[in-house]
């Protein structure tokens, strides 16, 4: 009963302020008041949108998109059209309902049309309904006009009295320019209340629900405001037919939207502002004709212009950045993807691991002096070296007497082999051979125009045939000193065709470790250079199991408060949601925090709920975890602006967002201790969450995190004087 | 790859610390060993307990330190299970696996036979009870094994069990400890040729072992740690013994007989080697074939049978070599006391490690009964 509930609340809801693409909440019920101050108007409009969500309930409709308010919200504009042009009578009840259904099936139609392109379907079924509707409508001698906003003071009486009636008067005589009442008006009439007392209300909605969208809706209406004084069009037209709002909508919808907000999409929406001044005056002039008015045409005819456009571009020269995740608000949008940008730009390429065991050395990177060049330039030459950085032992005159010689070479990733040349003998020390220039090679596809060439390889050692599958980590030959190559060593490369011999792509290492000594850094999806020492993770199996959380696992808590000597069991669960993201929950505050355990790497993707939450100071102690253990170790990783953060601070942020950033939270962590690596039963991590302003140390929360070998976590969390230590029970 | 420093071979301290430093483990086979590894500063978690006589102070020690017990009887296995139960901790072990590699003598009178069944069969008591977390496969394939595929059979049938376990139970062995046995430059008697030509270098040990678990069939996602306790190949090389000339005589058939002060009670390994002995200062040309015989008066007490030496004389100084495993352990207090010992560091300093026994080392653990005090001998 309460699921039904709270899709009914949310399904209504939302079909209110998603009309600005918003899901808050306290803008959806301000828009509903307004809606009805045209009591009969603002109840078909109820009618339409619940009515429309039942039909897409019962005819089995996606429940989350109900839920979201996407199929009701063209039904809700069509209500409201239709509700403030007639009375209400039964006639128009049953038109009303009949509207809803054929807003819906428009609705579902066009998203099956133009969702297949990617393209938001906006306001296009509100409009052809609309139209038809009042094309069809105009000789139903049953219906009557409406007298609904002709006697105003009346209706608003009606609603609060004279008290409200004097309010309204106070308003309306306001001393405002004119231009902010046809700012006002505008966005009034996106809900046909064409008063400055709802458009002032929604105007405060949508300040309430992002600064970002409210600074934008600015932007796009006075931009349209100069540019009309600029042209000579009477702005008052405006004010008469309603339609300001194409310029707002289509602002919010290309400034913060559907494209991340920046400096850019702010730019394009100047830009794009003058575009719909054209298509407003021209469409108006054909639709006059019909006694038609054009509505959200223009934003409907520019928006999905723009976003389609956008789609064939093949360089990002103008940097606008589509939005992927769509959070339904232009701040949560902005801060997420330029923190997904920053922390996850990488994650779309193929992983590929190194093809070997243990250190190795680079002896010729990338633009090698000696054969990395021109088309060839994108590959490494590994040699073993030892602490005086020989290559060899001896006397360095037989091949064995190499290091690298004869090591096994794994597949760097999971593949089909393309390619095998197994049969060149191996040179003497010195030799080379440039007839064959490549010695034993082996090629692996591992993707489409991915392919990676292992060469120099030693003689006879091949252990897959051309056309086998080889999995990552397994092992396919042996190093060698085969081609050209005068001393054992392995040419490593990536390249987009099959063959030996085929010029080389520049393409990143998943994950590695780079070291100096005992000193280690950790990289991912980078290219490492010449004179770099590499090896692949060698993950910690204690730590592997401890981050291994399965949908389903409980874990629980006992938090103890140092200072109040207070406390609390806590207890979470994790879960995997139909998308396939995986989080931990927390029980009692249903806060949730979203992760990716990739098998070398456990990191959080997202928080959301209780920031005072157990979860949420696990969240920042373990945002990002190497599963293996290297001594003083440093990761550092940033958390979105809007994660930690001063409420009052952030709003001045939203703002200038676009622009510039001055709020950030940085994450530190280092390996601190770990009892034994063979078989670990204890390991520590120190880690803190630094919140700066202007790059200054505002605040700071430390974290000592330990593992046991029961895979029990202890956390003790230092923020400000508070000392609160968490330890896992079983 | 992990070393572990085979107490037994050499538990000098000075020694042993040399080996820790350079970040071996410690293997011991006994609670004495154990207790020393300890007070050397050795981890628990890196002190493997092997050998066939752990009492059960010995074993609870063990379990509390985490160290790895590799198990060599059922009897053992069963007190583990127990104790474990006692201390409410589960113990780290792993069986010692005994099999045909080819080599003469087999040495299955320790730990459990793999051809017979009877690993697999310990293998599955130990995943079975849930009380002990198998960590390991140890074997120990024989001593001075001058056939180094012998360790590529021993690799690849730890490496099978190993393979089974996962398959059974999708549990991962975390290392295979091959033992040790890795010849040192000494020559075995009845060798025809001397070691230091023929014995295997480390070099195709490690080629063997390392090709065999290349090529096994082992998850290269969980490839287990390859222990070895090498002892011997790694001291006895670098252990000398000074002696001097007592005497020279003629025995009844002619051949020359040289005494020197140090005999089987010092150079233990004597039993077993033909230890290259060589004069420490100018000598004659002429060389003559010599018996040499140690100080005591037994007649067990011949240090090489037959030697071709250049004449000694009494005084004259000896040095025997490669007398690093094996002798600091097993050697004898008999009707003598035992030398110094010294250790010369890479800038050639010395370091006195052991001192000379005296008489009171020797009898301070001696009690006299009161009726035996007073010896009246007129």
């Amino acid at each position: 009963m309460k699921r039904y509930q709270q899709l009914f609340i949310n399904s209504t809801l939302n079909s209110y302020s998603t009309v600005f693409f918003s899901n808050n909440k306290l803008f959806a019920v301000l828009i509903l008041l307004v809606t009805l101050i045209d009591i009969s108007a603002g109840l078909s409009g109820l009618i339409a949108v619940v009515f429309t969500n039942l039909i897409a309930y019962w005819m089995g409709y996606n429940e989350t998109s109900i839920s979201k308010g996407s199929y009701a919200f063209n039904s809700l504009l069509v209500g409201l059209g239709l509700g403030v042009t007639y009375e209400f009578t039964l006639a128009f009840g049953i038109l009303l309902l009949l509207s809803a259904i054929f807003t819906f099936f428009l609705t579902i139609t066009l998203d099956g049309i133009i969702g297949k392109y990617a393209l938001p379907f906006l306001s296009l079924p509100f409009l052809l309904a609309i139209w038809l509707f009042f094309i069809a409508t105009e000789h139903f001698s049953s219906l009557h006009l409406s007298e609904q906003g002709i006697y105003i003071y009346n209706e608003i009486f009606n609603i609060g009295g004279m008290a409200l009636v004097n309010k309204y008067e106070q308003l309306n005589t306001l001393q405002i320019p004119i231009s902010l009442v046809i700012y006002f008006k505008s966005l009034g009439a996106i809900f046909f209340q064409y008063t400055l007392f709802a458009g002032i209300i929604i105007a405060l909605g949508l300040l309430i629900y992002s600064r970002i969208a409210f600074s934008l809706s600015l932007l796009g209406f006075y931009t349209a405001y100069l540019f009309n004084i600029f042209i000579g069009v009477n702005l008052n037209e405006y004010d008469y037919s309603f339609i300001g709002f194409n310029f707002i909508l289509t602002a919010i919808a290309i400034g913060g939207f559907f494209i991340v907000p920046s400096k850019a999409s702010y730019f394009w929406v100047i830009l794009l502002v003058p575009l719909i001044a054209i298509v407003t005056a021209g469409s108006n002039r054909v639709f006059i004709t019909y006694h038609l008015a054009i509505y959200s045409l223009p934003f409907n005819v520019i928006v999905l212009l723009f976003l389609y456009i956008l789609k064939f571009r093949t360089k990002n020269t103008l940097r606008i950045e589509e939005v992927f995740i769509q959070h339904y608000s232009p701040e949560k949008n902005l801060y997420l993807h330029q923190n997904s940008k920053n922390r996850f730009r990488n994650s779309y390429y193929f992983p590929v691991s190194l093809p070997f065991w243990g250190n190795w050395n680079i002896t010729q990177g990338h633009s090698g002096s000696i054969t990395h060049q021109a088309e060839w330039k994108h590959a490494w030459d590994f040699e073993i070296k030892d602490e005086t950085n020989k290559t060899y032992y001896n006397a360095g005159v037989n091949n064995e007497d190499f290091y690298s010689f004869n090591k096994p070479i794994i597949a760097p990733a999971e593949g089909i082999v393309e390619e095998v040349v197994n049969s060149i003998e191996d040179n003497k020390i010195g030799d080379v051979n440039l007839n064959e220039n490549w010695g034993n090679t082996i090629i692996i596809k591992h993707t489409a125009l991915l392919y990676s060439k292992l060469s120099h390889l030693k003689k006879d050692s091949i252990k897959v045939n051309k056309g086998d599958y080889v999995k990552k980590g397994e092992i396919i030959a042996a190093c060698g000193n085969t081609g050209r190559s005068p001393e054992p060593h392995l040419h490593f490369q990536f390249q987009a065709t099959p063959h030996i011999g085929s010029t080389t792509i520049e393409f990143p290492l998943c994950y590695y470790i780079s070291s100096i000594g005992n000193e280690y850094k950790f990289k991912q999806f980078a290219i490492p250079k010449e004179g770099e020492t590499i090896a692949n993770i060698e993950k910690n199996t204690l730590l592997s199991k401890a981050f291994h959380f399965i949908p389903g696992q409980k874990i629980n808590f006992i938090v103890r408060d140092f200072n109040t000597k207070a406390k609390e069991e806590v207890g979470w669960e994790v879960f995997t949601d139909y998308y396939n993201n995986s989080y931990i929950q927390c029980n009692k505050t249903k806060s949730k925090a979203y992760f990716v355990n990739d098998g070398t790497v456990f990191y959080f993707k997202h928080f959301e709920g209780n920031k005072k939450s157990l979860l949420f100071y696990f969240y920042l102690a373990s945002y990002k975890m190497l599963l293996g253990f290297y001594k003083n170790l440093a990761i550092k990783d940033q958390f979105p602006v809007n994660q930690m953060n001063n409420k009052l601070l952030l709003l001045l942020q939203d703002f200038i967002a676009p622009f510039y950033i001055f709020m950030k939270t940085d994450f530190n962590s280092s390996h601190q201790k770990i009892d034994d690596t063979l078989n670990t039963n204890y390991i520590k991590f120190k880690s803190n969450a630094e919140y700066r302003v202007f790059n200054s140390l505002r605040k700071k929360t430390s974290f000592s995190l330990s593992i046991k070998s029961n895979c029990l976590f202890t956390l003790i969390i230092k923020d400000n004087n508070k000392i609160v230590e968490a330890t896992c029970i079983d | 790859m992990q070393f572990a420093w085979s107490y037994k071979t050499n538990y000098l301290n000075a020694v042993c610390n040399i080996f820790h430093q350079e970040g071996s483990w410690a293997e011991v086979v006994s609670g004495f060993e154990y207790d020393k590894a300890i007070d050397n500063g050795v981890a628990g978690s890196k002190i493997i307990f092997n050998g066939p006589n752990k009492s059960e102070e010995d074993l609870k020690k063990a379990i509390k330190n985490d160290s790895l017990i590799h198990i060599d009887h059922l009897e053992e296995l069963y007190s583990l299970i127990f104790l474990a139960e006692e201390l409410k901790k589960r113990p780290k072990v792993a069986i010692r696996v005994n099999m045909d590699t080819g080599i003469y003598p087999m040495w299955d009178r320790f730990g459990f036979n793999y051809e017979n069944g009877q690993a697999w069969d310990a293998l599955n008591k130990i995943m079975i009870s849930k009380k002990l977390d198998l960590v390991g496969l140890h074997c120990h394939i024989g001593t001075f094994m001058l056939s180094p595929n012998a360790y590529a059979i021993a690799a690849f049938k730890l490496t099978d069990l190993a393979i089974n376990i996962e398959k059974k139970y999708s549990h991962y062995i975390k290392y295979i400890d091959l033992g040790g046995g890795f010849a040192s430059k000494n020559t075995l008697k009845g060798s025809f040729l001397p070691g230091i030509d023929t014995n295997p270098s480390i070099d195709e040990y490690a080629e063997v072992i390392s090709s065999a678990l290349i090529n096994s069939a082992l998850n290269p996602e969980h490839l287990p740690t390859l222990i070895l306790e090498s002892g011997r190949a790694l001291i006895d090389d670098a252990g000398y013994l000074l002696g001097s000339v007592i005497a020279n005589k003629r025995l009844s058939a002619g051949k020359r007989a040289t005494i020197l002060d140090f005999g089987v009670n010092l150079l233990f390994t004597s039993f077993w080697y033909e230890h290259k002995i060589t004069p420490a200062q100018e000598f004659t040309h002429y060389s003559e074939d010599t018996v040499l015989y140690g100080p005591l008066c037994m007649n067990i007490d011949v240090i090489r049978e037959n030697i071709n030496l250049p004449l000694l004389n009494k005084g004259d100084q000896v040095v025997a070599h490669c007398v690093g495993a094996y002798n600091v352990t097993q050697w004898m207090q008999f009707i003598t006391l035992r030398p110094k010992i010294v250790l010369i560091d890479l800038d050639e300093k010395v370091h006195i490690i052991k001192d000379n026994e005296t008489n009171q080392t020797m009898v301070s653990l001696e009690k006299l009964p009161e009726h035996l005090k007073k010896i009246d001998l007129k």
